[in-house]
């Protein structure tokens, strides 16, 4: 550094450098030194007792450092010792008995330890805390470009027919008799996983509670859906709006606001997105009430959220604690949809709160450009690989819509097979190549991309003790909580 | 980094007895849930009188706008709709007797016992779900019966009763409230943020208590009613009682909000922690000097005489003028204050350089 500046001062005096670059440089350099200062004076320096303070040489720089001798501490007004303790001490117990122990109480702030206010873990000097943080929170990311059109669009290669939400897999275990015979067939094979036991069953019974008792009121429900016709709770559509209109005058401020608020009700990833009508289901199915009919949500806008699912549970999979890391994430969903609808109610706008109901998620998403899809048939977010869910909220407020993004997970994914081979269902595609052909009448038709098994899925989850697989997530180099060292290579 | 999310914490001594204990000065009669100042609101004459009397000095605050409203009204959104299913029922409460929701302590506990070989490694595991459930702060004391109220006041159906509470056990949860929104009070982001940690409150509190009770064994959640939060979050060691007559941790300060389930289940208590909050409180004056309503001591020394009959009686405590604070909120176009919160060095967002210097 030091060098740096003579260097910089020699070409300058031969005309090598210019006043301005001169000037730019000696500026960075001094930043950069002040910095040091500035972090060096908050470390703990070790001191011998014959000196009161530390001279650091640095080459024609001095300064000096504050120190601190153990007990020797000045706060506000007090110096060297606590203020005098005039605590009046009883020498009973309120019952008349005598107080055994007695405690000496003092000021203790002469010795504290760091906290990292994202895992409250303490440490006792500042360097570890700085290694602690880079290593567990902080993570590189890809770069990411925004994108006029979403990368599936160049892959369209027929008409693209709305779904029937009867169709998908969870719904066809409840009238699609062929594949009920199937997963009849796969409870046969029921195997017993060391991983279940009542304690991990039971925070999965925790995580769905507010889904399945609140997430609305019908008798049949037990989560993991949605909105049911007139039954209240938090996906509830018959919500009155406020009378009283917000006058939205810049719908760039109301958009950014949105997302704030969004964050703030607790979703980790929002996006906004004109509602393209092919990824609203062409009929509805109630799989609670039996109940199906055609899609009546007109709505301009979704507002995609993604919820984040905790990696030290994903990473249990195929074990029911990865479960419970998707239930938590399914409960957060009805609550954070339902308090960003109420937050639009209020301001006069129509808004309502969606799960996997109304709408294929990973589409929308992918439109509001929160991420590609992956070979797992899953979302691929820069932030979190294949580790959130996805819910939305449908409304007529005025916003911008985002632009979708590509971060390179298609070219990704075409050299990388670890969620295939991970997967103990073989449901998913070894194949480089994207392909339009359906598997069953689960897929959709009409895109070239990475088409998904779920019927093979789904019958191993019935394997699996009933218990979900989230095998596909946790394998994915892109979920992985640490801080990505494989990007660099 | 270092500015935003490292955090200096001050030595946390674990004490057998909590600090309250040796202020304890006479007897500690339980108090009636009746008596508490939002519920004197709907049933206590006088008190009504200078409510509305607050109300005819509000003052238009010019912050306050409909979009800033519609924060708290999302907030308050889970709370509300579905902390319990009373028609009357507006969020901030806890549990109303047979209402369902999720405040709801009818639900049936599993047949099938899980077996507690370890009880040490259930309080471990305890702690860790309720964390993973979204609880900031965890603890667990046996149930004082001191702290139960004597008789419930349900204030959306205006009924009361005796408290009968036979749990052993209270998992006591701290709720963090976002610092950059407490910051607003006493506007409507400060409110926002305490709207959403009631929300919150009730979907920990009920996926904690479902949990437990998928193990076989009893368990209920509760926020605000039932028994108060601060002295059994402070037996719970979560930390200290404050001069602004709220729960001080060293985490968060004032800037959290406490709920709790009540279990059988077999666990291993927490003891109470010290870390030095009598003594600061007796020298910061921070959140009585930022009180608008002059509703907190500014003298040094602790007191056990009541301002109104919604203080407890028996213990020398900094006592709070609740009558006088909840006036202010009526004056303040009825939105909540946390100024003491808010204005509390322990409840800062920063790196807290005052501990070291």
């Amino acid at each position: 550094m030091t060098d740096n500046i003579s260097d910089t001062f020699e070409k300058f005096k031969t005309d090598a450098l210019s006043r301005r670059d001169f000037i730019y440089k000696t500026a960075l350099v001094s930043v950069s030194l002040s910095t040091g200062k500035l972090l060096s004076a908050c470390t703990p320096v070790t001191v011998t007792p014959e000196s009161n303070e530390v001279i650091t040489e640095l080459e024609g720089l001095e300064f000096v450092v504050p120190t601190l001798r153990p007990g020797e501490f000045d706060y506000k007004g007090y110096k060297n010792e606590p203020p005098e303790d005039k605590r009046v001490w009883k020498n009973t117990n309120p019952d008349g008995s005598p107080i055994t122990e007695t405690t000496s109480r003092t000021l203790n702030y002469n010795s504290f330890t760091w906290m990292c206010e994202a895992c409250k873990q303490q440490f006792f000097s500042q360097a570890d805390l700085m290694n602690h943080i880079l290593e567990e929170h902080a993570k590189r990311m890809p770069e990411i470009r925004k994108i006029d059109k979403p990368v599936y669009s160049q892959f369209i290669v027929g008409p693209v027919p709305r779904f029937d939400e009867k169709n998908t897999i969870f719904n066809r275990t409840i009238w699609d008799p062929n594949y009920q015979k199937m997963v009849g067939e796969a409870v046969g094979r029921i195997k017993k996983n060391p991983w279940i036991t009542q304690e991990t069953r039971a925070w999965t019974a925790g995580a769905i509670y507010v889904d399945n008792k609140a997430g609305n009121l019908n008798e049949g429900y037990t989560g993991y859906d949605g909105r049911v016709r007139g039954a209240g709770g938090l996906y509830d559509w018959d919500e009155p709006v406020n009378p009283t209109k917000f006058e939205v005058d810049d719908p760039q401020w109301m958009t950014d606001r949105v997302k704030e608020v969004a964050k703030f009700f607790g979703a980790d990833l929002v996006g906004i997105t004109k509602l393209d009508r092919r990824w609203v289901y062409s009929n509805y199915f109630e799989n609670s009430t039996l109940k199906e009919g055609p899609d009546s949500a007109n709505y301009q806008y979704a507002i995609v959220l993604g919820i984040e699912m905790d990696w030290e549970a994903i990473k249990d999979s195929p074990g029911s604690i990865a479960e419970a890391g998707a239930s938590l994430a399914y409960s957060n969903m009805a609550e954070v949809t339902a308090k960003l609808a109420a937050y639009i109610r209020f301001l006069g706008y129509p808004a309502v709160p969606s799960g996997n109901d109304t709408a294929q998620n990973i589409p929308l998403a992918i439109d509001a450009g929160l991420g590609e899809h992956g070979r797992n048939g899953l979302l691929l977010t820069p932030e979190y690989g294949a580790r959130q869910r996805i819910c939305k909220v449908f409304t007529d407020l005025p916003l911008i819509a985002d632009k979708p993004v590509d971060f390179g997970a298609l070219a990704y994914c075409k050299q990388c097979h670890a969620c295939a081979s991970s997967c103990p269902a073989k449901a998913i595609m070894f194949e480089n190549e994207l392909t339009e052909v359906p598997t069953s009448i689960s897929n959709r038709t009409g895109i070239q991309r990475w088409v998904v098994n779920v019927e093979k899925c789904f019958q191993f989850w019935i394997e699996n003790e009933g218990v979900s697989c989230g095998n596909c997530i946790a394998s994915c180099p892109w979920s992985l909580d640490n801080n990505r060292d494989w990007l660099e290579l | 980094m270092l500015k935003e999310h490292a955090k200096r914490m001050p030595e946390i001594k674990r004490i057998e007895k909590p600090v309250y204990s040796d202020y304890v000065v006479g007897p500690v009669p339980r108090f009636d849930e009746k008596n508490t100042i939002f519920n004197r609101a709907k049933w206590d004459e006088d008190y009504q009188k200078q409510l509305t009397a607050a109300r005819e000095r509000a003052k238009k605050n010019p912050w306050v706008t409909q979009e800033g409203r519609a924060w708290m009204m999302g907030g308050i959104y889970v709370d509300n709709k579905v902390g319990n299913l009373n028609e009357t029922y507006r969020g901030f409460d806890g549990r109303v007797h047979g209402a369902g929701g999720l405040y709801d302590w009818d639900e049936p506990v599993n047949q099938t016992k899980f077996e507690v070989d370890d009880p040490q490694w259930m309080t471990d595991r305890v702690k860790e779900v309720a964390k993973f459930y979204g609880a900031d702060l965890v603890g667990i004391t046996k149930l004082d019966q001191r702290w139960v109220y004597s008789n419930y006041f349900e204030n959306s159906t205006l009924i009361s009763g005796e408290n009968d509470i036979k749990y052993k056990y209270a998992i006591v949860m701290g709720i963090e409230m976002d610092s950059k929104e407490m910051n607003d009070s006493p506007g409507v982001f400060a409110n926002a943020t305490t709207t959403n940690a009631y929300s919150n409150m009730a979907e920990v509190t009920a996926k904690l208590a479902a949990y437990i009770r998928f193990l076989g064994y009893p368990a209920v959640p509760s926020g605000n009613d039932t028994a108060q939060s601060i002295p059994l979050a402070i037996d719970a060691g979560l930390g200290e009682h404050g001069r602004n007559g709220l729960l001080l941790t060293p985490e968060y300060g004032a800037r959290q909000r406490i709920c709790k389930v009540l279990t059988d289940l077999p666990l291993i208590p927490d003891k109470p922690i010290d870390f030095g909050a009598l003594n600061y409180c007796k020298q910061c004056h921070a959140c009585a000097s930022s009180c608008p309503a002059k509703a907190i001591m500014m003298e040094n020394e602790l007191t056990e005489e009541q301002t109104s009959f919604s203080n407890r009686t028996g213990i020398q405590r900094w006592v709070v003028n609740v009558e006088k604070c909840y006036l202010f909120w009526q004056e303040n176009e009825g939105l909540s204050c946390s100024n003491c919160i808010a204005s509390c060095p322990w409840s800062l967002d920063n790196n807290r350089d005052w501990l070291e210097t």
